[in-house]
């Protein structure tokens, strides 16, 4: 037989074992990517690799327990469902359902509730009640920047209420302390882990009993992901972690119930 | 007065000088504007670098947060900075965050040419590092310029430049034509000066004069040498004047000589002619002899014969044997010798008599009234010794009637000159020989027409024949100057012409003489 034949022959196999063993690797990858935002007590405080979080440590443990591998990431919002949208992230950590356009995004069970309520300085203002956003048009707002309050940002939007963003909550409730700010909008949850760590704030800042605003979170699946596949798994373990108090136990470790 | 200037040295230095200074002004200048062009790209893009050094982690910041209102200042204060005209942040989904064009192209007259590639992009990839992870790729910023806003800045530049240098320029060419004219023009003049007032006929004593400024360098170096042709040019010029002096001299004395020669040659000539005239008469006299020979010899034979006769009868008569038959015979005989006696003394004493005639015309010029007819026979008849046994006929036509007063011995000459070149060298040896001499005349001109049938003149020698010494036949004892007697003869002394033609369908020579008649 001729010789050249036979190394041409030795590289084909040679070739396929290569190509073979490209797609081992990449089946083998499976390594998921969840993505969320700093939003401390519910993911940890800066971009990067996620540290903590209620919604963090809550993630890790479902897909562990689904089998999944994941690794969580925390970029700004839009950002976060831009990549998810371009195929880059395979999942969003908690995302409120009615807030997206959901023709990419695949809402699993809702696996927290959020309340946004309204604080206010106790000492200034002991007796604040309000009905209406139209109880707030007299006085000066703190909210977050670039923050969507649902109904209330569409009523801002509509009748320009006298709204001061800031970048981070610490910054409103320290204006509220000091009387430079009559209300401040904000997450119930991380006003709580706030509060926790800031005694000073707690004795000056009080919580008007109407929430503004109340919804659910769930865990946001990309449809072009094959996390997508997993959605029945995810949802069922949900369910039973929800039922079980699980979840809510989560929560605790982080101050948010008090 | 502008022509002259034209010429001027000053003003063609001073334009030579400002157009080598303007063009190679010029070529720096291009070369100038063109580093300026580099320096001036180089600049945008050094700026653009810098401020997007500035400028890059925000953009990076707002392009990760997806930020458009960051994104928006950011852009809008690129766009301030005067070369962009387009700024644009995409994210690295490929999706234009924020992007603003202005349009600052405008036409550049003659910098297009320069600025062959009026815009540049400049493409940054913008990296974001969140706290503790590796730095994330979040797009990139482009950042379009166009040289034209910095344009305005280059044309001052530019022109700056140009004006500048068109003035230093003109200055420069000014200032280096002075320089021209103070130490090379104005010293050429000076000297041009000098040496124009120099005579030529008398370079003596003269000498350039140079400034001290000059004195040692190229201008004095070259009113030495001036000073030094003067110098040599007259000393020449005593030579030549010398040699001048002594050439004439010399060329007067030979031109003393050549005189003598001259008039030797002039007197030689003149005794030549003279022999000629004196040869002619010669074979006069030898013409005279045998003509009168025949007759005086027939007269003697005819007395001796009566000498004989006559001592017979003397004898006879005194032996008294004298008989009456005797003596009627001695008579008679004696009758018949007288008579021969008489008749051949007659014709001795004519032939003398005609020769005599003749022979006086030749040795004395004068003017008489002759017959014409006669005076031709009379010649031919005084050169029959020369042609007597060759068998020449010579045929005269010419009225009988014809008197002409003028000087015979000038016919003489001429016809025997013509008859005697006829027999030496017209003839071949065996043909039948005729000579024609016709004589036509009215009351002014008269012509001879003079014919032999002999080889004749080759038509070259036509006029050369009538030159002095000119002889084809020097071995005959021919001494050339037969032909130019005769010429002078007819030219001269007839006031006439005579021309040496080739005769109509016949061959031989052919002389037509023409001259006019004098009055008596």
């Amino acid at each position: 037989m001729d010789l050249n034949i036979l190394t041409a022959k030795k590289f084909q196999i040679l070739y396929i074992l290569l190509i073979l063993l490209a797609f081992s690797f990449n089946t083998a990858k499976a390594e998921y990517i969840l993505l969320g935002d700093p939003w401390p007590p519910w993911t940890s405080e800066s971009y990067g690799v996620a540290k903590d979080g209620i919604a963090v440590d809550f993630a890790r443990h479902l897909f562990k327990k689904a089998e999944i591998k994941a690794e969580i990431y925390l970029h700004p919002w839009k950002r976060i469902i831009r990549m998810t949208e371009y195929g880059q992230a395979d999942g969003i950590l908690m995302i409120q359902p009615s807030m997206i356009n959901s023709d990419f995004i695949y809402f699993t069970e809702p696996v927290f509730t959020g309340k946004e309520i309204i604080c206010f300085n106790k000492l200034n203002m002991p007796a604040f009640t309000w009905n209406s956003f139209d109880d707030l048009k007299k006085y000066s707002i703190g909210t977050l920047l670039g923050y969507n309050y649902g109904a209330f940002s569409s009523y801002n939007k509509q009748f320009s209420l006298n709204t001061i963003e800031s970048k981070n909550l610490l910054s409103n409730l320290k204006k509220l302390s000091m009387g430079r700010l009559d209300l401040v909008i904000c997450d119930l949850a991380a006003l709580n882990t706030i509060l926790s760590k800031n005694p000073d704030l707690k004795k000056i800042i009080s919580i008007s009993d109407k929430p503004v605003h109340e919804w659910n979170y769930s865990i946001g699946i990309s449809k072009h992901s094959d996390l997508y596949n997993e959605r029945n798994k995810l949802n069922d373990l949900i369910i039973e972690m929800k039922e079980s108090g699980e979840i809510e136990r989560f929560k605790t470790k982080y101050n948010t119930n008090e | 007065m502008f022509n002259n200037f034209f010429k001027k040295l000053t003003f063609k230095h001073t334009l030579i000088t400002i157009s080598v200074i303007f063009i190679t002004g010029s070529i720096l200048s291009f070369f100038q504007i063109i580093y300026d062009i580099s320096l001036t790209r180089q600049k945008v893009k050094n700026d653009i670098k810098r401020l997007v050094k500035i400028t890059e982690e925000s953009a990076a910041q707002s392009l990760y947060h997806l930020d458009v209102v960051q994104a928006e200042k950011l852009i809008k204060g690129y766009i301030k900075h005067s070369p962009v005209i387009n700024a644009t942040l995409t994210d690295n989904f490929g999706i234009t965050l924020y992007s603003e064009t202005q349009s600052k192209n405008q036409k550049m007259f003659l910098l297009d040419f320069f600025f062959k590639d009026k815009t540049e992009n400049y493409n940054f990839d913008l990296f974001y590092s969140p706290a503790n992870s590796d730095p994330i790729s979040v797009g990139r910023l482009e950042i379009q310029t166009d040289y034209s806003t910095a344009y305005k800045e280059f044309k001052q530049r530019a022109s700056f430049i140009a004006v500048s240098n068109i003035i230093q320029q003109i200055f420069l060419g000014i200032f280096i034509a002075l320089i021209f004219y103070r130490t090379l023009t104005r010293p050429i003049v000076e000297l041009s000066q000098q040496i124009s007032a120099i005579d030529p006929t008398l370079p003596e004593g003269h000498n350039i004069k140079v400034s001290k400024r000059h004195k040692n360098d190229e201008m004095g170096s070259l009113a030495n040498s001036i000073n030094m042709i003067l110098h040599e040019y007259s000393e020449l010029n005593r030579e030549l004047e010398k040699r001048v002096l002594e050439r004439t001299y010399a060329v007067q004395k030979a031109n003393k000589r050549l005189k003598n020669s001259l008039n030797q040659l002039k007197n030689a000539k003149d005794k030549l002619v003279e022999s000629e005239k004196m040869a002619s008469l010669g074979g006069l006299v030898a013409g005279v002899s045998h003509e009168v020979n025949t007759p005086v010899g027939n007269s003697v034979t005819a007395a001796s014969y009566l000498y004989g006769k006559l001592e017979n009868l003397k004898k006879k008569i005194l032996t008294e044997n004298l008989d009456d038959q005797e003596l009627k015979s001695f008579i008679a005989s004696s009758d018949e010798a007288v008579d021969i006696i008489l008749k051949n003394l007659e014709k001795a004493s004519n032939l003398v008599s005609s020769f005599k005639q003749i022979a006086v015309d030749q040795t004395y010029a004068a003017m008489r009234i002759f017959e014409f007819k006669k005076h031709i026979d009379d010649t031919l008849l005084s050169l029959k010794p020369k042609y007597k046994g060759l068998d020449i006929t010579i045929n005269v036509n010419c009225p009988r009637d014809l008197f002409i007063f003028h000087d015979p011995g000038i016919f003489y000459q001429i016809l025997s000159n013509l008859v005697i070149n006829s027999i030496i060298h017209g003839f071949e040896e065996n043909q039948k020989k005729i000579i024609n001499i016709e004589v036509e005349a009215d009351n002014e001109n008269m012509t001879i027409k003079y014919k032999d049938n002999g080889k004749g003149i080759d038509e070259k020698l036509h006029k050369k024949i009538f030159e002095p010494f000119f002889t084809t036949s020097k071995k005959q004892g021919g001494t050339g100057l037969g032909m130019y007697i005769v010429y002078n003869l007819v030219t001269q002394k007839l006031s006439g012409s005579i021309e040496c033609l080739s005769p109509e369908n016949s061959k031989g020579a052919y002389f037509f003489m023409s001259f006019p008649l004098p009055r008596e």
